[in-house]
């Protein structure tokens, strides 16, 4: 090879994109935050349970655990349903695990730490949100099973319910921080979080994401005493893998997007670097959400769409007038 | 055929495999969302124990008896034992009879404890799962450590009980209650008056008082449409005399105050078995009793966890009773269903169902 190339390939190396894609949030960051937090959620949960969780494997309390799992998935056979759409079964599982990761390049992980800085940003957030229901409904029509059907239906339920409140509760530090650029919306936070300034708007929002990420008390998609699995009944081995990996970058992508908008994204005493605060912040807030799925049974799924539509909604509604009236009649909390 | 026509011919049939139906199937037809009519379908666990307690001894019928409702196995033995009693005319010792108390009283909490868990497992909460199994296990222990077998206790025999207490017995029972009291109250937090878990059972599956005597309802199921109805106070046997308790009724009939009876019957329940600890005269446990049945009848009513289960012996002369009927609450309580579950949704299925708290073994005999 010339030497050219060879300087070519060192210059991609040293570049920040290459940092960005391939530590943090890129490859490193998603799969060490799947492998850590499925340890931790089965861990705590175990602990909330009052049994042991995972004990064996990798020495200390199982730390390997998730590891041993994904590699048992690896190496299972996967049997498709007869008369499923083969194109599709193999394929989104693929989109599944993929997609919600280019939310992630819309996060700050620093002033100047973004894969794709756009003045955009939250949107394209929330246009990979959307884009979720879908894949769900392509899988489970794929499966050509009925429960997969249902399931996916509901999942199009809930995301219509928990994504209207989300967009508008967000509407708030928009509005707040004028911008949709998540650097500039993270750095109006300096002087006050905008869960102090936006209360209201912050509980919609948290509610209304663990409704996004389809977690308990709103885990209705996958109901397991109605529906067996919901619309992933019909996968096995490293596709199921997949599956369960798109989730839980969903759950990273949704948690870090709370944490910018409302908890300061990477702002934080000056002793650690900015990188280091998002992720502590994010760690509790994960923390939070899996104590949560200790605590609570599960939603009827038109007990979720009737806290969706009749609270979240007026709710969030409301926030974005209280948020207009404020910046009408005090616009010194805009700061400057 | 009209639209109409076309819905009705379709029953789906939810069970007999599904992780949340038990060993019986509940066979209903929807329009997508409610729920239009049902048919509790129950007969894939009938083993006949009518027919093989015609060929048992009154001794080695009573493993048998207790694999009825193998859940709440002491209190089911009694109801037997009751009757041959009856039939032999024998007086069983003080002791004998508080420790009967005390077991039964223990398998009301287990039964519950296991009802509760499953009961937090359709609502999708497994927290209440693990914590219920696990309490469950404190009194598993301290049933075998009284009668030496786990679960199945065959602890209850014609003439008192199989074994005096143990060593420590006492001890170790006021240190289980106690913490289980403190327990109790952490599961009503957790549980009992968790807000999602009202949403999900608050006015689903409602009983009428007037029904509920209508359509023959049992035990907690009738208790918790305000019906004070309980064989323990009504017509006492064992020690149910002598101890302090009260009967827990609900008020509106839902699923919730069925709830709501049995976790105040735990509480009552470890009421009752610190009285009898505290009552524990010394002296002996059995009588001796004599082989061959002498001919009658007896009937029995004991007040078992799922409600009351009546036993009719008919004995003609020898060391088997000629037949024996049983009628056992859980085939009382699943006949009530259909009347329940009109105008619910599919989804609270699961709900209703355990809110009856069936044991299919239990009704299928």
């Amino acid at each position: 090879m010339s030497p050219d190339l060879w300087s070519l390939i060192w210059d991609i190396l040293q570049s920040k994109l290459f940092l960005e894609l391939v530590f943090i949030p890129g490859i490193a960051f998603i799969a060490l935050f799947t492998v850590i937090v499925v340890w931790a959620e089965r861990k705590i949960l175990a602990r909330v349970m009052m049994r042991y969780g995972p004990l064996h494997v990798g020495k200390v309390a199982g730390i390997l655990q998730t590891i041993a799992d994904t590699l048992k998935l690896l190496f299972k056979e996967f049997i498709p349903p007869r008369r499923a759409h083969k194109a599709a079964y193999y394929l989104t599982p693929v989109f599944v695990a993929s997609v919600p990761t280019l939310a992630l390049t819309a996060i700050p992980f620093s002033k100047d730490w973004v894969v794709f800085p756009s003045d955009l940003g939250l949107l394209i957030a929330f246009a990979v949100f959307a884009l979720s229901p879908l894949l769900a409904m392509i899988t489970g029509w794929a499966c050509n099973n009925r429960y997969t059907v249902i399931g996916s239906l509901r999942v199009i339920f809930q995301d219509v319910a928990a994504e209207i409140p989300l967009l508008l509760s967000a509407l708030g530090v928009v509005m707040l921080s004028g911008s949709f650029n998540l650097v500039n919306i993270v750095e109006s936070q300096r002087r006050l979080w905008f869960a102090f300034l936006q209360p209201l708007g912050a509980l919609v929002f948290f509610i209304a994401l663990i409704g996004e990420i389809e977690r308990v008390p709103f885990d209705i998609p996958t109901a397991e005493q109605e529906l067996v699995f919901g619309w992933k009944t019909e996968y096995g081995g490293i596709l199921f893998g997949l599956l369960m990996f798109g989730e839980y970058i969903t759950f990273a992508a949704g948690t870090l997007l709370f944490v910018t908008l409302y908890l300061g994204g990477y702002l934080g005493p000056s002793f650690l670097p900015p990188m280091a605060w998002i992720l502590i912040k994010m760690g509790i807030l994960v923390f939070l959400l899996i104590l949560i799925r200790g605590a609570y049974p599960r939603l009827r799924i038109d007990q979720l769409l009737s806290i969706g539509w009749k609270w979240l909604i007026p709710l969030a509604i409301l926030n974005v007038l209280v948020t207009m009236d404020l910046i009408y009649f005090y616009p010194w909390i805009l700061g400057g | 055929m009209s639209e109409k026509q076309k819905l009705e011919e379709k029953w789906i049939s939810w069970g007999p495999v599904h992780p949340a139906s038990g060993q019986m199937r509940v066979l209903f037809q929807t329009d997508g969302e409610n729920l239009l009519d049902l048919i509790p379908d129950i007969g894939f666990t009938h083993r006949g124990i009518e027919k093989v307690c015609e060929f048992r001894t009154i001794i080695s019928a009573i493993p048998s008896v207790e694999k009825i409702c193998i859940l709440d196995a002491s209190n089911v033995d009694l109801g037997f034992v009751k009757a041959m009693e009856e039939l032999l005319n024998i007086r069983v010792p003080e002791k004998a009879k508080l420790l009967r108390t005390f077991m039964c009283e223990l398998n009301r909490i287990t039964s519950h404890l296991y009802w509760t868990s499953l009961m937090g497992a359709v609502a999708g909460f497994y927290t209440v799962l693990m914590w219920a199994i696990n309490e469950r296990e404190l009194f598993l222990d301290l049933g075998a450590m009284l009668s030496k077998t786990r679960v199945s206790y065959i602890y209850i025999v014609p003439g008192g009980v199989r074994y005096d207490v143990p060593e420590g017995f006492k001890e170790k029972a006021f240190e289980i209650l106690d913490y289980f009291e403190g327990r109790l109250k952490t599961l009503y937090d957790m549980f009992f008056n968790n807000k999602l878990f009202e949403m999900r059972t608050k006015g689903v599956g409602v009983l009428k008082k007037k029904d509920a005597i209508r359509l023959g309802a049992a035990g907690p199921t009738l208790r918790g449409s305000g019906v004070k109805m309980d064989v323990r106070k009504d017509e006492p046997y064992a020690a149910y005399e002598e101890v302090d308790f009260e009967i827990p009724v609900g008020e509106r009939g839902d699923a919730y105050d069925r709830c709501m009876v049995r976790y105040k019957e735990m509480r009552e329940s470890v009421k009752i078995m610190k009285q009898v600890l505290e009552m524990l005269p010394s002296g002996r446990v059995k009588v001796k009793t004599p082989w061959i049945l002498p001919p009658g009848e007896a009937f029995s009513r004991v007040e078992s966890a799922r409600g009351e289960i009546n036993f009719y012996v008919v004995s003609k002369r020898g060391a088997n009773p000629y037949r024996v009927k049983i009628a056992t609450p859980s085939f009382k309580n699943l006949s009530l269903l259909r009347h329940i579950s009109k105008g619910s949704l599919v989804a609270d299925l699961p709900i209703l169902v355990f809110s009856l708290d069936p044991f299919p073994l239990d009704s299928d005999r």
